[in-house]
């Protein structure tokens, strides 16, 4: 009666009165490896509908079968796969483990724990870690810690510095950072592992103090050891890859490399080409500042040029150039001289930055908790413990109650203990065997259980009253930096079309003082700060305005003349308004609609 | 401190007055007391009426002063924190009322406002309060239920137990459920009646009765000399259609116990509204009705209902409770002085504007304010058309044209004598 429709791929293929049955067997063979593994089926009971797909671009996991309860996964795999008798493509094409779509996931009720099993599971999973993805399984305990948390690092880890790829000596990337000197983590996990993640690793284990010191470190900013600065923590790259090639125009005429002559159009001043060799193309290891050309080049005149004196057509090429970024400067690391695939020749100069944490820069642990450089302290300033260990970071101790980041206490504790036995510490979530082995180790070396130590005042020498929870953590370097953002303006280039200042930082642009902050002015009666803000710090424009047809006059130079394109020799008055304006009158005229201006005397 | 001497009172009133010092009463009062429970001498008091004054003008709005751009940043700032959830009392009462954010938006921008005849999306529910509430205990639970039953809406098909079209004969059959109609405490003979009343009309069915079933057959199609499928049909929407009982419109009414003022409330809900008219006559009937207490019957959440059938005032006084009680329910503060120029605005020219671009930003009468808010190139064409002057009277013209505003520091001037 009620036939439940088949799709296969999203198209209907044909009706089927068993569903249930049938989706068992299309499974079952699947599992005997008669169809292929790649198939996933679901059977919405209440749509009456079966999907079956087998297309790509799908993402599958593998999971542990189930039957009546009892894993298919048994002991004697396990031993076989260790001895290498039998591989993981065994296990699929035998019906242990078979991968799932996220739409059979819907049809499947697995297991987390091997224990927790009953009869109405179908899967289990192979390790309970296996439900985060390759971000969240780099967090360590991350079970302990709050779901936003995680959420939050998940994101994190991708903006980390750290070895983004081995062969960046011969990479031209646009812009690319690298950490120094990268450190795989102490405390690691078994996703970690899986992902490679020791190979490029992206932080570096600091020594972490947590207390609060001379307010440096309020509402998250964090306090840098100068002394492990200077030994090159946190220390970084900055790659910026310039890149720029003779092109060909129609006509036979092209673009050149090399040194501009004076004549040409647009000359910078001599001093912007001093580090240019002959060819028009710096040298490595040159130190270039903002502005500074990297490669020389000259253009074709874009029109054609009016006929001079003697009848010829003289022509004045323009200037072209690459130049390095405004606000940037560094070092020459590498220049590549190169062909186009249509032949033309190609430059590609690539700067490098070195970049020692400064105040303002980002830094975060691996559990959410970001936060800026408060303060370098000098390492004689900074507290120390009883056996003279300095941290190399103070963070504040109200960063981690109210956000229940308990992964970073135990990754701080898990921390000391593989620091001081000299081994990795397996941090892999759900795994709860491995607090009380590392606060037996703990204590095993004349440490208190909760790792809190005795500091003493590095000013002063005094020891502080309490004791302070002092351990080892993973931090990465985020790539916001000071550098890239820090910026002023007061006088400065203006938009073409309305005049008014340009916008963001690499066009050396205004900071926009907004609806909102205008509103503020609005509330508080300021008008003519307002006024001043709007209008004179912006596209201020004084026109004359005709006084009999209230548009805007004439006033020629050349005769020393007001006249109004309509009445002719009328009296006109000086009026300041926004450029914006004068252009919204404009607009308005373009579409027929005539705006007048009626003048007033000002009170 | 209830009973303050008549005496000190006027005594107050009269250094006051000669301090040029305009007090509300409660200021007064409040003076007074201090004066007894502190025993001021009369230097004291007079030193204290003073400062009170100098305290008092300076929290005085002054003129110049910029109320709009503030009202709306405090309403702003506090409408942030509230929270969009909606599910708060999900399932309680079971009837249709939206809170928090969402209600503000119907408010703020009149869900279904009394121009529109197009059906409503709000649900309008009218509270009724009873008078007469402790007398006699009058107002017990059969009588709340009977008056329910009085102004809901009972269509056939709400009290049928039965319902056949009959094809073959070519008639349809209904039988009604006693169950259900004594339920509703409606008679059988009077629902037989009130069929019998329309559909006996111009003798176009004949209707025969037994027990409780009724039989209506089509009368035969003269042309035809047979009764046509088509008339069976219509003929069985109609009847189940049939209203007997009720307000139309009011399909469902619910009934609570205030325990803290020891009273039931009905409500009326008019779901699926037709259109403000609707709505405002159910509310014309229920305010009729001699049951009821008026004073406090005049509770909508249709705020335009409020204003056909009580007037602009009320229609103020509704929206200043809707807007303070959703800040109150989401335990954001706002100040009563905010909402109430909120209100004002919304009902400054006698009828109730919404705020955005079909209401006061809309109606501005400055083109360019209005170009500057929505619908730029049809502001600016009408204008052109009606050769519209703008006297730049307003904050945002002035911002555009560069000019000071006329606000605050920009609402002064020097004035020339004439001579």
């Amino acid at each position: 009666m009620n036939s439940t429709k088949i799709y296969v791929n999203g198209e209907f293929i044909g009706k089927c009165e068993n569903p249930d049955e049938f989706v068992s067997e299309m499974r079952e063979k699947r599992r005997r490896n008669e169809i292929s593994n790649e198939m996933n089926i679901t059977h919405y009971d209440k749509t009456s509908e079966v999907y079956i797909w087998n297309d790509s671009g799908r993402a599958r996991r593998p999971l542990i079968i189930v039957k009546n309860g009892v894993p298919l996964l048994k002991e004697e795999h396990v031993q076989q796969l260790r001895d290498g008798k039998i591989d993981w493509d065994y296990l699929i094409e035998n019906g242990i483990v078979e991968y799932l779509d996220a739409e059979e996931e819907e049809n499947s009720y697995i297991s987390l724990w091997i224990n927790e099993l009953n009869k109405d599971h179908t899967h289990l999973e192979i390790d309970p870690a296996t439900i985060l993805g390759i971000c969240t399984g780099f967090i360590p305990f991350s079970n302990h810690n709050a779901s936003p948390k995680n959420t939050m690092e998940a994101g994190m880890v991708k903006q980390a510095l750290g070895l983004y790829v081995s062969n960046y000596m011969f990479r031209t990337d646009t812009r690319a950072h690298l950490l120094h000197h990268p450190q795989t983590p102490i405390v690691k996990t078994r996703v970690s592992d899986i992902a490679g993640y020791d190979k490029r690793p992206s932080g570096q284990n600091v020594i972490v103090a947590v207390m609060s010191f001379e307010g440096y470190n309020m509402e998250d900013a964090l306090i840098l050891n100068k002394a492990s600065l200077e030994r090159g923590l946190a220390r970084s790259s900055f790659f910026r890859s310039y890149e720029t090639f003779e092109k060909k125009y129609p006509g036979g005429q092209a673009d050149r490399f090399g040194v501009p002559k004076k004549d040409v159009r647009g000359y910078r001043s001599e001093d912007s080409y001093k580090y240019l060799d002959e060819d028009g193309i710096i040298n490595p290891e040159s130190v270039v500042d903002q502005g500074d050309v990297l490669i020389g080049k000259t253009s074709p005149p874009r029109f054609l040029e009016e006929i001079d004196e003697f009848g010829s057509t003289n022509e004045k090429r323009r200037e072209s150039s690459v130049t390095v970024r405004n606000g940037e400067k560094g070092v020459v690391d590498a220049v590549i001289l190169t062909e186009t695939v249509e032949g033309n020749n190609l430059a590609k100069v690539r700067i490098r930055d070195t970049r020692q944490p400064e105040l303002g820069d980002k830094f975060a642990s691996r559990h959410g908790q970001k936060g800026v450089v408060g303060l370098i302290l000098s390492q004689e300033d900074v507290p120390f413990t009883e056996s003279g260990v300095v941290p190399d970071i103070i963070i504040n101790p109200h960063a981690i109650p109210s956000r229940m980041s308990i992964g970073q206490v135990l990754e701080m504790v898990a921390g000391k203990v593989g620091s001081i036995d000299g081994e990795k510490i397996d941090g892999t979530p759900f795994n709860n065997s491995i607090e009380s082995e590392i606060k037996n180790s703990l204590v095993d070396n004349g440490f208190e259980a909760a790792g809190c130590e005795s500091l003493y005042n590095g000013m002063t020498g005094e020891r502080f009253d309490t004791e302070i929870f002092v351990g080892v953590a993973y931090y990465q370097k985020l790539h916001h930096m000071t550098t890239d953002k820090m910026y002023a303006r007061s006088r400065g280039p203006v938009q073409v079309l309305t005049r008014q200042p340009t916008e963001g930082r690499a066009r050396e642009g205004g900071l926009r003082f907004g609806e909102m902050e205008r509103d503020c002015l609005i509330g508080h009666g300021s008008a003519l700060a307002l006024k001043e803000r709007l209008l004179d710090e912006s596209d201020k424009y004084e026109t004359i305005v005709c006084s009999e047809c209230g548009m805007l006059s004439v006033h020629d130079h050349i005769r020393n003349k007001i006249y109004c394109p309509i009445c002719g020799e009328v009296e006109s008055f000086p009026v300041e308004i926004a450029y914006a304006f004068k252009l919204l009158l404009d607009e308005l005229k373009s579409l027929c609609i005539f705006p007048k201006l009626t003048l007033e005397d000002k009170a | 401190m209830e009973n303050i001497d008549q005496k000190i009172i006027d005594k107050i009133s009269k250094i006051a007055k000669k301090k040029k010092a305009e007090f509300p009463e409660k200021y007064i009062d409040d003076i007074a007391s201090a004066y007894i429970k502190r025993e001021l001498t009369d230097k004291e008091l007079e030193t204290l009426i003073i400062k009170v004054k100098k305290a008092y003008d300076q929290s005085k709005i002054e003129s110049g002063e910029a109320i709009g751009a503030v009202v709306g940043q405090s309403i702003g700032e506090a409408g942030t924190q509230m929270t969009l959830n909606t599910f708060h009392d999900a399932g309680v009462g079971s009837s249709f009322v939206t809170y928090g954010l969402e209600r503000l938006n119907e408010v703020i921008n009149l869900v279904s406002r009394e121009s529109s005849n197009l059906p409503s999306k709000l649900t309008a529910i009218i509270s009724v309060y009873f008078k007469d509430k402790d007398a006699d205990n009058r107002v017990d639970e059969d009588f709340i239920k009977e008056f329910a039953s009085n102004i809901a809406e009972i269509r056939i098909n709400d009290v049928l137990q039965d319902f056949k079209v009959d094809y073959a004969n070519k008639e349809v059959k209904l039988e009604i459920d006693i169950d259900k109609i004594n339920e509703k405490q409606i008679e059988l003979n009077d629902v037989f009646e009130k069929i019998n009343k329309k559909f006996n009309k111009g003798k176009k069915y004949t209707i025969t009765s037994d027990e409780n079933i009724l039989i209506l057959k089509p009368m035969i199609d003269k042309k035809t000399n047979d009764i046509q499928i088509r008339a069976i049909r219509i003929l069985a929407d109609k009847v189940r259609d049939f209203q007997i009982a009720g307000f139309k419109h009011v399909n469902k009414v619910t009934y609570t116990y205030d325990k803290n003022n020891r009273e039931w409330i009905v409500y009326a809900d008019v779901t699926k509204s037709p259109n403000v008219k609707a709505v405002a006559n159910i509310f014309r009937k229920i305010l009729k009705m001699k049951e009821i207490e008026k004073a406090r019957t005049i509770e909508t959440n249709h705020i335009p209902v409020i204003h056909w059938v009580l007037g602009i005032e009320a229609a103020r006084n509704a929206l200043i409770d809707e807007f303070y009680a959703i800040f109150e329910e989401q335990a954001v503060s706002v100040d009563m002085r905010h909402i109430m120029l909120l209100a004002d605005m919304m009902t400054a020219d006698g009828t109730i504007q919404p705020i955005g671009r079909f209401g006061i930003s809309g109606n501005k009468s400055s083109v360019l304010a209005r170009a500057a808010f929505e619908g730029t190139g049809k502001h600016l064409l009408n204008a052109s058309m009606r050769g519209e002057i703008d006297e730049l009277t307003g904050v945002i013209e002035n911002i555009i044209i560069g000019q000071p505003i006329p606000i605050g520091t920009g609402s002064v001037s020097v004035m020339m004598k004439n001579k």
